[in-house]
Order: C-alpha cells, then sequence, then structure tokens
C-alpha cells in the first residue's frame, strides 16, 4: 500500500467519522428522552444506556396525574384552527401579490416581512389587553387568534414563492375561458397548490404546536394549556423533585408524531424552508 | 364570427415601445398570419387583440364594436398557447368544458358542444382523461377544442405548433386549414416560421421592430415585397442583394453596376423616373438564378461570375453559394441548381440572371415598382 | 373594464381579510403596547393608567437587571449564532458529498429542528441534571471533569448550558438553509478549480464561501432575529433567574408575574426598537458589503 491509497483510506474514515458524530449529536438528546422515559422511578436515577426491561407506567401516569390528554385535544384544536385560517387567508393574498402587478406591492411585501421578524413580546400586553376586552383570556380561541400573528406573514411569504412558479398561460388560460381572479384562484390554482399548501400548513403548524410565550401568558387553568406549556409546568411534590419519568413520556408523546409528520415529508419541508428564506 | 380593425394602436411597456402605430384589418372569416422575428412584437399585437394585454394608444374593433376596453371573456376570443395551458388537474372533457360551464351553459349544451368539438378533432377517445396521460399531439388538439366549444368570434393562435416534431408540425398544419374551411371562423396566428405562414395565412401580416411591413396573400409577398426586410424575410432561402448603382436606362430596362465587368439589366415600367447614378440594391431569388450554358436565353439576359465556395446538397436541389469576382465584400451569391448538380468548391462559375426577375430596392430600402 | 384595472380590484379585494386580521393581531396590540409604555398601568386595573411621559423608560436604563438582561440576550444571540453557521456549515459541506445513507443522515438532522422548544429544553435540563445527569456521568467517565457539575443551576455554566442546547436544536435549520444554497452553486466553478488543481481546502475559501455569502447572509439574520427575542428556552431552563434572564422573560415578568403592564410594555417597546435598529443596521452593512 503507498501513502496515497493510506491517504485516502485515513480521510475516508475521518469523513464517516464525522457523519457518525453528526448523526449521533442530532439523534442522542431524543432517545435518552426515550430511554428514560421507559424507566421507573429508581432506576431512572442510575445511568444505563440501553433498556432492557421497558417500564410502560409513565407513560399511563402522565395522563392521570395531569389532564394531558386534555392538552393535546388544546394543541390539536389551536394549531389546526390557526393554520387552516392562515391557509385560507395567505393563497388568496399570495394570489394578489405573487400574480397580479399593482402599485405598493413592494411596500406590503416588505411590511409582511416585517411583521413576521416581530418579537411576539412587543406585542404582548397590547395583545393581552385585547384579548381581555373580547372576553377570550383563558380561552382556546385567544391562542388560534392571536398565532395568526407569526403563522400569517409566513404562509404568505411562502405561498407567494410558490405561487409565483405557476405558468401564466395558464392563467391567461382561464382569463380568456372568463374566469374571474376568485374562479382562477379556487378552480385552477388551488388544485395545483396542494403540495404546496400542504408544506405550508405543516410549517406553519409545527409553529403554532411549539409555540410557548403566549400560550403561558394566555391561559390560567391546567385544563386550557396547551402541550408545550404543560410540559414545562409539570411539577412534583417539591420543585426539586421533578417528575422526571413524567415529563419524558410527555416529551416523546408529543415529539413523535411530529418526528413522522417530519420523516413523511421531509423533501417538502426543506423545499419550505428555503422558499421562505433563501429566495425571499 | 367578426372581421377586426386595429387604429393607430401603440402599446409601450415601461419606455420601450412593442408596437407602434399599427393600423390593420382583419376580413371576416380570413386566416391572417402575424410573422417576423422574435421581438417584432407578433405576439404582443395577438395580446392586445385578446385583451389579455391593454393598448396604450389607438382603438381595436370586431366588426363595429370597439373592444379596446373589454375583458378577453367580453371580446369573445379564444386562444391557444404554444405551451397548450391545459388544466393538469381536470380531465379532457372539464378542459373543454371550463369555459362554458364559466358562462352558465346548461349541462346539456355543453355535452352536445364537447362531443362535436370532440368529433371534430378526432380526440371522442380521449375525454377521460387527465392532460399528462397524452401526447403532445394530442394534446395540442384538446387545446384547440377547447377553442372550439365556445364557438368564439375569432381564434387565435400563439405559436401553437412549435412544440411538436416536424412531422406532426405538418400535419397539424393541414388540420388546422381544414378546421377554418369547416368553421369559417377568423383565425389570427403568431409563428416566427415564414414556411407556416406561407401555407396557412389567406393573408399575411410581415411584422418588424413593432411595424406592420407589409400585408397581403403570400404570393404577394412572395412576388411584390414592399421593402428589403419584406424580401428577405419571405422566401428560403432568402433573396441574394447585391448593392450597385445605376448604369443607364434603356425603355424598360435599367443596367446595374455591381463592381463586376459586366452591368446587370432589370426590367421596370417603361414610366419608371431611375436616373443614372442613383445607388441600388438589385434582390434575386435562389431559384430564379440559374447554371445553364451562358450562350442560351435572350439578349437581355445578364451574367454574373464567381467562384464557387460552397456546395449544399439537400437531395431533390442543391444550393451553391457564389464568391462574386467584385472588389466589395458582399454576402454570397446563392443559387439553385438541380439535386445531382456537378458544381465543387473552387471552381469558376458563371449563372445567368432574366431582367424580369430582378427586384430592386432604392436608398432607403423601398421597393422599385416591377416591370410586370 | 379593462382587464388589467379590473384584475387591480380583485387583488384589493383578496388582500383585505389578511390586511385586516394582520392589523388586528400585529398593527394594534404593538400600538397599544407603545401607548402603554408611557403610563403607569397596572395588570389588575389598566383603566386607571396616568400618563408618565419617558419615566419608564428612564428607570429602564437605571435598573442593572435590565442590562443583565440586554447583555445575556446579546452573548446568547451572538455565540449561538456563531457556533449554528460553523456546525451548520459543516453539516451542509458533509451531507453535500455523496455517500451511502445520505438521504437518512439528512432526515436525522431535522429531528431536533421537529422537537418542542418547551420538550427540548426539558430533555437537556434532564440531561444536564447535577446528580443523575448523563452529561455528567459521560465527562466524569471520561475524566474530562473530577466531580459533578450543576450545569443549569450554576451562574457559570447556566447561561452556556442555553446556548449548547439551542445550537443543538437550531443547527439542522442552519445546515439545511446551508444545504440549499450549496445545491444551487454552479458545477462549473468546482469542475474548472479541479481541472486546474486546486487545493480543497483553498476551493472552499475562494470558490464556495463567497458564492454561498448571500444565503450565509440570510441565514444569519434569520437566525439573529430569531435569538434576540429569545424566551421559551430560557424561561424553561432556568425560569426567572437572573444570571440567564433573556430581555424578553424580563419585559413579560414585570408584566405578568410583577404587574407592571406600563413598565413591562415600556421594557417590550425598547426590544422592539433595539431588534429593528439592529436589523436595519444589518441590512444596510449588508448592502455597503454588496456594493464593495
Amino acid at each position: 500500500m503507498n501513502a496515497k491509497q493510506m491517504k485516502k483510506i485515513i480521510s475516508r474514515t475521518a469523513f464517516y467519522l464525522l457523519l457518525a458524530v453528526i448523526g449521533l449529536y442530532t439523534v442522542f438528546p431524543f432517545y435518552w428522552a426515550i430511554v428514560s422515559s421507559l424507566k421507573t422511578g429508581s432506576t431512572l436515577f442510575e445511568v444505563e444506556y440501553w433498556v432492557s426491561n421497558p417500564y410502560w407506567q409513565n407513560y399511563v401516569s402522565v395522563f392521570q396525574e395531569q389532564p394531558f390528554g386534555r392538552n393535546i385535544l388544546n394543541s390539536l384544536f389551536v394549531s389546526v384552527s390557526t393554520v387552516a385560517l392562515s391557509l385560507a387567508l395567505a393563497l388568496a393574498a399570495a394570489y394578489a401579490i405573487g400574480r397580479i402587478q399593482f402599485r405598493g406591492r413592494m411596500l406590503l411585501l416588505f411590511v409582511i416581512l416585517g411583521v413576521s421578524m416581530f418579537p411576539q413580546i412587543a406585542v404582548l400586553s397590547g395583545m393581552f389587553e385585547l384579548i381581555n376586552s373580547l372576553g377570550l383570556y383563558n380561552n382556546l380561541l385567544a391562542l388560534s387568534f392571536s398565532y395568526l400573528i407569526f403563522t400569517l406573514p409566513f404562509t404568505v411569504w411562502v405561498l407567494t414563492t410558490f405561487m409565483r412558479e405557476l405558468p401564466k398561460e395558464l392563467e391567461e388560460a382561464a382569463i380568456v375561458d372568463g374566469a374571474t381572479p376568485f374562479t382562477i384562484v379556487t378552480q385552477v390554482f388551488m388544485p395545483l397548490m396542494g403540495p404546496a399548501l400542504v408544506t405550508t400548513g405543516l410549517l406553519a403548524f409545527i409553529a403554532a404546536w411549539n409555540e410557548f410565550l403566549f400560550a403561558l401568558t394566555f391561559t390560567l387553568s391546567s385544563e386550557m394549556r396547551t402541550v408545550p406549556v404543560a410540559i414545562a409546568l409539570t411539577s412534583g411534590a417539591s420543585a426539586h423533585e421533578l417528575p422526571w419519568g413524567n415529563i419524558m413520556a410527555a416529551s416523546v408523546i408529543v415529539t413523535v408524531p411530529l418526528i413522522i409528520l417530519v420523516l413523511v415529508f421531509q423533501k417538502r419541508i426543506v423545499s419550505g424552508l428555503t422558499a421562505g428564506a433563501v429566495k425571499g | 364570427m367578426a372581421g377586426i380593425s386595429m387604429q393607430t394602436v401603440d402599446k409601450r411597456f415601461g419606455k420601450t415601445e412593442v408596437i407602434q402605430q399599427v393600423d390593420l384589418a382583419i376580413n371576416d372569416g380570413e386566416f391572417a398570419v402575424f410573422v417576423g422575428p422574435s421581438g417584432c412584437g407578433k405576439s404582443t399585437l395577438l395580446r392586445l387583440i385578446a385583451g389579455l394585454e391593454e393598448v396604450s394608444g389607438g382603438t381595436i374593433q370586431f366588426d363595429n364594436q370597439d373592444v379596446t376596453n373589454l375583458e378577453p371573456s367580453e371580446r369573445g376570443v379564444a386562444m391557444v398557447f404554444q405551451s397548450y395551458a391545459l388544466y393538469p388537474h381536470m380531465s379532457v372533457y372539464d378542459n373543454m368544458a371550463f369555459g362554458l360551464k364559466l358562462k352558465k351553459t346548461d349541462a346539456k349544451t355543453i355535452r352536445e358542444r364537447v362531443q362535436e368539438s370532440a368529433r371534430i378533432l378526432q380526440i371522442e377517445h380521449l375525454l377521460d382523461r387527465k392532460p399528462k396521460e397524452l401526447s403532445g399531439g394530442q394534446r395540442q388538439r384538446v387545446a384547440i377544442g377547447r377553442a372550439i366549444v365556445r364557438k368564439p368570434r375569432v381564434f387565435l393562435f400563439d405559436e401553437p405548433l412549435s412544440n411538436l416534431d416536424a412531422a406532426l408540425r405538418v400535419q397539424m398544419r393541414l388540420e388546422l386549414k381544414r378546421l377554418h374551411r369547416e368553421l369559417g371562423t377568423t383565425m389570427i396566428y403568431v409563428t416566427h416560421d415564414q414556411v407556416e405562414a406561407m401555407t396557412l395565412a389567406d393573408r399575411i401580416v410581415v411584422l418588424n421592430g413593432g411595424r406592420v411591413e407589409q400585408v397581403g396573400t403570400p404570393l404577394e409577398l412572395y412576388h411584390h415585397p414592399a421593402n428589403l426586410f419584406v424580401a428577405g424575410f419571405i422566401g428560403s432561402p432568402k433573396m441574394n442583394f447585391i448593392a450597385g448603382k445605376i448604369a443607364g436606362c434603356n425603355g424598360n430596362l435599367v443596367q446595374v453596376d455591381i463592381g463586376t465587368s459586366h452591368p446587370i439589366s432589370a426590367e421596370v415600367p417603361e414610366s419608371s423616373s431611375l436616373k443614372p447614378g442613383v445607388p441600388i440594391t438589385i434582390g434575386v431569388r435562389p431559384e430564379h438564378l440559374s447554371d445553364a450554358d451562358p450562350s442560351e436565353g435572350s439578349e437581355q439576359t445578364s451574367h454574373v461570375e464567381g467562384t464557387v465556395i460552397a456546395v449544399e446538397h439537400l437531395g431533390s436541389e442543391a444550393y451553391i453559394h457564389l464568391k462574386l469576382n467584385t472588389n466589395a465584400a458582399d454576402e454570397p451569391l446563392v443559387f439553385k441548381a438541380i439535386g445531382d448538380t456537378g458544381w465543387e468548391t473552387g471552381q469558376q462559375a458563371t449563372v445567368t440572371v432574366e431582367p424580369g426577375r430582378c427586384y430592386l430596392f432604392d436608398e432607403s430600402g423601398n421597393a422599385v415598382e416591377r416591370g410586370h | 373594464m379593462t382587464l388589467q384595472k379590473q384584475r387591480v380590484r380583485w387583488a384589493w379585494i383578496f388582500l383585505a381579510p389578511m390586511l385586516l386580521v394582520l392589523a388586528f393581531v400585529a398593527g394594534w396590540p404593538l400600538l397599544k403596547t407603545m401607548a402603554y409604555g408611557f403610563t403607569d398601568a397596572s395588570l389588575i386595573n389598566p383603566e386607571s393608567a396616568q400618563f408618565v411621559g419617558f419615566d419608564n423608560f428612564a428607570f429602564l436604563l437605571q435598573d442593572p437587571y435590565w442590562w443583565a438582561s440586554v447583555w445575556n440576550t446579546v452573548v446568547f444571540a451572538v455565540s449561538s449564532v456563531f457556533l449554528e453557521t460553523v456546525l451548520g456549515l459543516i453539516i451542509a459541506l458533509a451531507l453535500n458529498a455523496q455517500f451511502r445513507g445520505r438521504g437518512g443522515l439528512r432526515a436525522a438532522i431535522l429531528i431536533p429542528w421537529a422537537i418542542p422548544t418547551v420538550v427540548s429544553a426539558q430533555m437537556w435540563n434532564w440531561m444536564f441534571n447535577d446528580v443523575f445527569g448523563v452529561i455528567n456521568h459521560m465527562l466524569l467517565g471520561v475524566g474530562l471533569i473530577q466531580e459533578p457539575i450543576a450545569w443549569t443551576a450554576s451562574p457559570d455554566t447556566a447561561l452556556l448550558s442555553i446556548i449548547l442546547v439551542d445550537v443543538w436544536k437550531t443547527t439542522p435549520f442552519m445546515a439545511l438553509l446551508l444545504l440549499a444554497g450549496l445545491q444551487m452553486l454552479p458545477k462549473e466553478c468546482y469542475e474548472s478549480a479541479r481541472v486546474d488543481g486546486v487545493h480543497p481546502v483553498k476551493v472552499f475559501f475562494k470558490v464556495t464561501l463567497p458564492l454561498l455569502k448571500p444565503a450565509l447572509m440570510v441565514a444569519i439574520i434569520f437566525r439573529l432575529l430569531d435569538a434576540l427575542r429569545v424566551f421559551d428556552l430560557v424561561y424553561v431552563m432556568s425560569g426567572n433567574n437572573r444570571s440567564t434572564m433573556s430581555m424578553s422573560v424580563y419585559a413579560r415578568q414585570q408584566l405578568i408575574d410583577f404587574g407592571g403592564l406600563g413598565f413591562g410594555s415600556a421594557a417590550a417597546t425598547l426590544i422592539f426598537a433595539i431588534i429593528a435598529l439592529f436589523t436595519v443596521v444589518y441590512l444596510m452593512a449588508a448592502r455597503v458589503g454588496r456594493e464593495n
């Protein structure tokens, strides 16, 4: 074996080592959460990298000791409703911005981009007052409504980039056929935007599902909490005795569906993320 | 059905004038073809007629109705696009029915019209398919069918055949011609291909730089081009142009000095006002030059000599490129010869020019009236 | 009516609902928050607010805790975005190469991104646990440390822990954006560089990095803006702890926990102003950089 071959083997090995480290680094923490969620109260406190004897009680008690089932339904309701509303509003807006020439279009895009960069804290007290005056405090609708501040600009932005890519002649054919813009959006473009709507909806769903600040501030009772708040505020008998088994079980429960979604729609998510960022 | 007339139509995109002062009349039931090089404004002109673009000035009328400010659907036009622009998520039937459904036509009429158009285009067996399951030629038929069902006043075609392969293009050309005979509706067709224009058109509109250069039947354009541009654009291979000046006038013949030993004689009307010394461009089509024995022909026939620099064999005919024996750096003279011609590169050749086959163009490029 | 005029009218019809909602969820609350910032409003009784001018802001600028939170936020944002960019670039370059299992690895790095921030905070809290945490166990095992470290509790390491979690969670986002940027680079540049026999490291600094710069700048600004408003990670990992408190945590504590609607709003307004100013400066610097 000569030096050149040697060098090649070494660099090859180093490369695969790097890949292994990357893989381990990204996956291990979640793996550890799964392992921890399957341990009994006492074995939890011994570091063991493999569970030989899975203990499922944590997954039961998380639903018994707190209204976790209710929390999941809350999160689902809030996320689905805010995403549905965002997509409906954004599809119409994206058509207008993406395909019609009118004065003030660039300014509008700039404002939308600006809103998507708002720190949520900057609207917190105004939003709090608004929600109180609408009588929505400690009500899930308050969350569906307030989440629009970050889902709406994002969906408008991404759908606009997708909308621009649809062929111009298709729209002109519809115009010659006598279609109004409303017909064009609902009957011609929407069926073609299916994949884009799925991607954008999924990304907005994840953002809404994970939101914490508004959910923490605008709800009071544990029945009204969404999943992230419930997991953050899980407490044991004392501050120093957190029920780690339960917390890890809850974490796994809310994360596994997300991970499955992400793995299934992997390609589309990446295209959606880059449509929102790189092309913007 | 409708005749179309345009008065002093202008179109500007920002500062660029794409259409300049176009006056044009297309007769009811006519097959008109807009032809010109890319960027000449032919597609824009079509889109102005469709109503997809707004005029910057001037008016457009269908029969006697001013449609300048009407939307496409209100004008009663149907358009076939280069990319077909079929709705990908709808079946062929739904693609064709879409426009009628939007017009709230009753279901029975829709069905009848779609069936009938499908029959005319022989696509009845495809009605349940989606566009992606069709071949290019079939998609093209569906796109045409979508236009037919609406019984428009005018059909507009925007380079509809350029995505098809050569064989299919010839076939669709014949079908379009047949369709026009059957329907009798006004059709406007945009193409950059002068062969398509010559074969399809009742009348051709030649456009260049946003202006109409000439309007006429295919043979009018071939025999009587109004200027250098039309003369060069219509006909393939293109007409030869040789710059020279008038050497002498003799009744209905003028002698043009092109720098060779003998001037070329060209036929003009008796009334011609050409004077010796005037610069002039002489044009001869390759098919009107002959390599036959120079001693034959009438005494009015002129001869030009040169060196063969290229021979293009097309099988049925051949085109010979000749470098003239002049000092001027003119383009080579191309002439048509029989398919198995014996000409080879480097040989000296003499070709004969009939005076009646010559076209003359004055300094500003306009055609001088021909002798017959 | 001509087509174009008709379409412009439709454009505004289509935009109206979205604009109305945005005005309602973003415009109004923002203005209201700013207005509260100039009053002494309390959360219990917002109506009895008195206008106090710039008092809240004056007080804010003297509050060492506010400055501590600003400092924490800046340290957090700069160091985590820096680490994310470097790591993200390495991962993106690795994923841009051809190897078996590339799709699987690309999917795997999406996992941290998909996990809710609160969940990752709790997962790492547990891993960072001083007595039972796996991290101390590993470090003790290989002999890097002699005794357990109270990662999240000790003021020396709390902020570092938070930064590490953020890096873990958001590096994938960075890597994917940069990977998309890498895949858009023209292949010819690389082929000609290879034909010329340029060393790969030199190719990276002379070809890849300059070409990738636009994508990199966009990704960095997105992440910086995100990091400057950080709340959930800090709040879940160490609550209202002064040694790690971010600007958002500070403002929310004043606003909700202490009921200081006016004062908290002033802090929130200042955060908004800081971030807006930062964005403008960044964009101008990017423009100047482009022109040079």
